[in-house]
């Protein structure tokens, strides 16, 4: 990392941003977050269009959790503005949260439920009548091939069925705008293509998704737009033609987000010494 | 460096890395190794006292010393075997799972392992200990002196064998989580009635249960057959030339610790076998059980805290206290009845302990709740109702036995006195839950997972020891009201009528309670960035 983007790094951006734009998806101004004293997202701005499929990449400690934390509603930013589909998400935070759907963590679901009473209850949650729950839970169901499992606790769910309930427990209020942090992570690539097929549905319908992963060819092919995210500052950002200027997407990436270095040769590491060639010997 | 001196090393390494991390470590580490130090200089003091006592003692003293020895030793084993069933699942750096990557033959694993267990500060403490009583037959002659040293030493590793071997056995089959929850329970319940022995013991309703000393031997006579006991006899059939009965005892402490070794084996081998074999079998729910009666998010929040609380045994483990206070308070108080109604009184407040705390038992799944824009208001009532629904006629059944046991149903002044006592617990059940609702919105500390509720997660003592204790004083303190009123009206004489407290303490309690949710919504509603992050930090120490 330069000297440059290390001060910037850890000062906090001062710069006038423009006012949000209402007419996207997701419109974020000058965002300030810090942790005692160290800025996790400085003055991060960026529009994420309605009905695209955006990626948000970054390396770890990049600021990506941080900034959508603070997108949805779970943490209050110290400064700056966000704005979801048109809404203002700090001034009314319950409406803004009713009307997004974020894909839970694995660990951050009631997972002694049964898949079926999780759908619902996340239904409930939301003010959604018990019978209409009721109904949309078993086509989500049906939809992530879960029917079989939907009386199991998803305690006894294997790692691919719980990502699938977490993203269908997102879903079931029929939300505009959907937040999955690393949807594909751990999922079958039967289950991943018909996950894939959901969500491409959902936005054709003029729903927007905003994901956020490492895996840079999966943004690559499913995403229409991407954000490359470093130093809680937005280093690059557009349809993902724009951002990736020409080259690989991930050699984009590493381009700019840096820290690659070439490979230190490990002598030993070519079987010499293992027990088989002590046999031999 | 061998596998097994590598795998000793390895666990020296690892308690020492425990105890350089931390200044708290370092000082919980001398404090242990002066209380280790001081019992293996008591056991030497007492080993020297009875060996000098020793040769000119008779036969029936000499028998009678055996016998305490062999109940000791038996209760001591079983106490060790316990303990180390209530940190089952704790993840020990002692756990066979932890070297599968490794290719460690099972018998070299299996007697690293052991070996690493023996040699570890509280085998070292153990042994110690046991070898400095075998001082007592140093009087005795060479030959007794020596089947001491050799009778300690199987003592220690029939212990250390026999607890491994139940860790063992107990880890491999119970396996499911409603298995191990259910054992959870019980282990509670056993701990619970251990920890009241003392106090039971040393009341005077114990008079005239005072334990036989023939039938104590007897049963002595039995354990001493068993792997528990032998050793303890080691020495006094050598001094007695029972040879058959030594060489008995011999060959079944050897042959435990070979029983024990194959378990071991067994488990390893079975676990290779198994590992990721679904280990829960039920899939049997059909319908939304206890949602499917909800109308609105307050219903489904408290059918959801419902279904929660019956497969947790961090909560569950409470009620099975309340009983077991009220037969400790009837037993301890048989000839004081009124004085029974400490049991449910002090119930009470001990129920709302886990309320105080409620969101960190919720643990991150909370942000589910919050990510759909649940208000403080919807959150304080379902926990409310949830926990009203399950205590509120527990504590009813609880009061209704103490009246019968404090002999008050036969009417006047002692039955609207407890009238009035069971008020003021319903009281106190409503004013404890109200300070509870402000408490679980402000002051979070850690708990342990839902999977492994033994664990103790760092930084918990201090916050667990103290917070609650801070919650139940203020519970107290907020039933001022009511104890201003009662105690002069139940004292004889008073001017009051002796039905006035009823009133009272229901109505502060229900206040508080109002109160409690009014000013715990607030919180929550303006803490909720913050509760979300504290239980991030905490997730973290719970695995």
């Amino acid at each position: 990392m330069s000297d440059e983007a290390r001060s910037a790094s850890m000062t906090v951006q001062t710069a006038v941003a423009p006012p949000p734009d209402p007419q996207a998806a997701v419109s974020i101004r000058a965002l300030v977050k810090c942790y005692q004293g160290r800025p996790a997202v400085n003055a991060l701005s960026l529009d994420i269009p309605r009905g695209s499929f955006y990626g948000i990449v970054g390396p770890n400690g990049a600021g990506k959790t941080t900034t959508l934390n603070m997108v949805t509603g779970l943490l209050a930013p110290d400064s700056g503005k966000v704005m979801i589909l048109g809404r203002d998400v700090w001034s009314d935070v319950d409406t803004a949260k009713r009307i997004i759907g974020v894909m839970p963590q694995g660990d951050q679901i009631f997972d002694r439920l049964t898949g079926l009473q999780l759908l619902v209850y996340s239904g409930m949650l939301r003010r959604m009548p018990r019978e209409e729950a009721l109904s949309r839970a078993r086509d989500l169901l049906e939809a992530f091939d879960l029917t079989d499992a939907a009386g199991k606790r998803i305690c006894d769910y294997s790692s691919g069925m719980a990502k699938k309930i977490c993203l269908a427990t997102a879903m079931i209020h029929s939300p505009r705008l959907l937040v999955l942090d690393e949807p594909f992570e751990s999922v079958d690539p039967v289950s991943s293509a018909n996950l894939k097929d959901i969500l491409v549905e959902y936005v054709d319908t003029g729903g927007t998704v905003v994901i956020s992963s490492h895996v840079m060819a999966l943004v690559e092919r499913m995403c229409t737009h991407v954000a490359i995210i470093n130093h809680g500052l937005v280093r690059a950002d557009g349809t993902v033609a724009q951002v990736a200027a020409g080259e690989d997407l991930e050699d984009r990436f590493l381009d700019l987000v840096g820290g690659r270095h070439q490979a230190r040769r490990i002598a030993w590491l070519n079987g010499s010494g293992s027990e088989e060639d002590q046999e031999t010997e | 460096m061998s596998t097994t001196t590598t795998i000793i090393a390895m666990r020296w390494s690892i308690t020492w890395g425990t105890i350089k991390h931390s200044s708290w470590q370092m000082v919980g580490a001398i404090v242990s190794l002066l209380m280790a130090i001081g019992i293996c200089l008591a056991s030497w003091q007492t080993a020297l006292t009875l060996g000098g006592w020793l040769p000119g003692a008779g036969p029936s003293d000499r028998r009678r010393m055996g016998t305490v020895l062999i109940l000791l030793l038996v209760g001591l084993t079983l106490g060790v075997i316990l303990i180390q069933l209530i940190f089952l699942g704790q993840g020990s750096i002692l756990s066979p799972s932890r070297f599968v990557l490794y290719g460690i033959p099972d018998g070299q694993l299996q007697l690293g392992l052991y070996l690493a267990g023996l040699t570890g500060p509280a085998g070292l403490t153990g042994l110690v200990c046991f070898l400095a009583l075998t001082a007592i037959y140093a009087r005795m002659g060479v030959g007794a002196a020596i089947m001491a040293l050799v009778a300690a030493l199987l003592a220690v590793m029939v212990m250390l064998a026999l607890s491994r071997a139940v860790l063992d056995l107990v880890g491999t089959l119970m396996v499911a989580r409603r298995t191990r929850s259910g054992l959870y329970l019980l282990v509670t319940m056993v701990i619970m009635v251990l920890c009241m022995l003392p106090s039971l013991l040393s009341s005077e309703i114990m008079n005239g249960m005072a334990v036989d000393a023939d039938s104590m031997k007897s049963v002595a006579d039995l354990l001493a057959w068993t792997p528990l006991g032998a050793a303890v006899r080691l020495p006094e059939d050598l001094l007695a030339g029972s040879w058959w009965a030594l060489a008995g005892r011999l060959c079944m402490e050897l042959a435990t610790l070979t029983l024990c070794f194959m378990i071991g084996m067994l488990c390893l081998r079975h676990d290779r076998l198994h590992t990721g074999a679904s280990a829960e079998r039920s899939t049997a729910s059909k319908g939304l059980g206890m949602l499917g009666r909800s109308r609105n998010a307050v219903d489904a929040m408290t059918a959801r805290l419902l279904i929660y609380l019956r497969q947790d045994s961090r909560k569950l483990s409470i009620y099975p206290l309340l009983l077991v206070l009220m037969v400790l308070y009837a037993i301890i108080f048989r000839q004081m009845p009124m004085l029974i109604w400490l049991g449910p009184v002090l119930g009470a407040l001990i129920l709302e302990i886990p309320e105080g705390n409620a969101l960190a038992y919720d643990g991150l799944a909370l942000r589910m709740e919050i990510a759909a824009g649940v208000k403080g208001r919807e959150d304080r009532l379902s926990r409310v109702r949830s926990h009203l629904i399950v205590a509120m006629p527990c504590m009813f059944l609880l009061g209704l036995v103490t009246l019968a046991l404090s002999g008050a149903m036969k009417g006047g002044r002692d039955l609207v006195i407890s009238l009035d006592l069971l008020a003021a617990t319903i009281g106190l059940l409503l004013s404890g839950l109200g300070v509870a609702q402000i408490f679980s919105a402000l002051l979070i500390y850690p708990v342990p997972s839902m999977d492994l509720p033994f664990t103790s997660p760092q930084g918990r003592a201090v916050a667990q020891g103290f917070l609650p204790m801070l919650q139940l004083l203020a519970s107290l303190v907020i039933m001022l009201p009511t104890i201003l009123v009662a105690l002069p009206t139940m004292t004889k004489g008073g001017i009051l009528p002796l039905w006035l407290p009823v009133p009272v303490a229901l109505a502060n309690g229900l206040i508080v309670l109002a109160a409690g949710i009014v000013l715990g919504s607030r919180i929550f509603d303006r803490r909720q960035s913050a509760i979300l992050l504290t239980l991030d930090r905490y997730d973290s120490l719970q695995s």
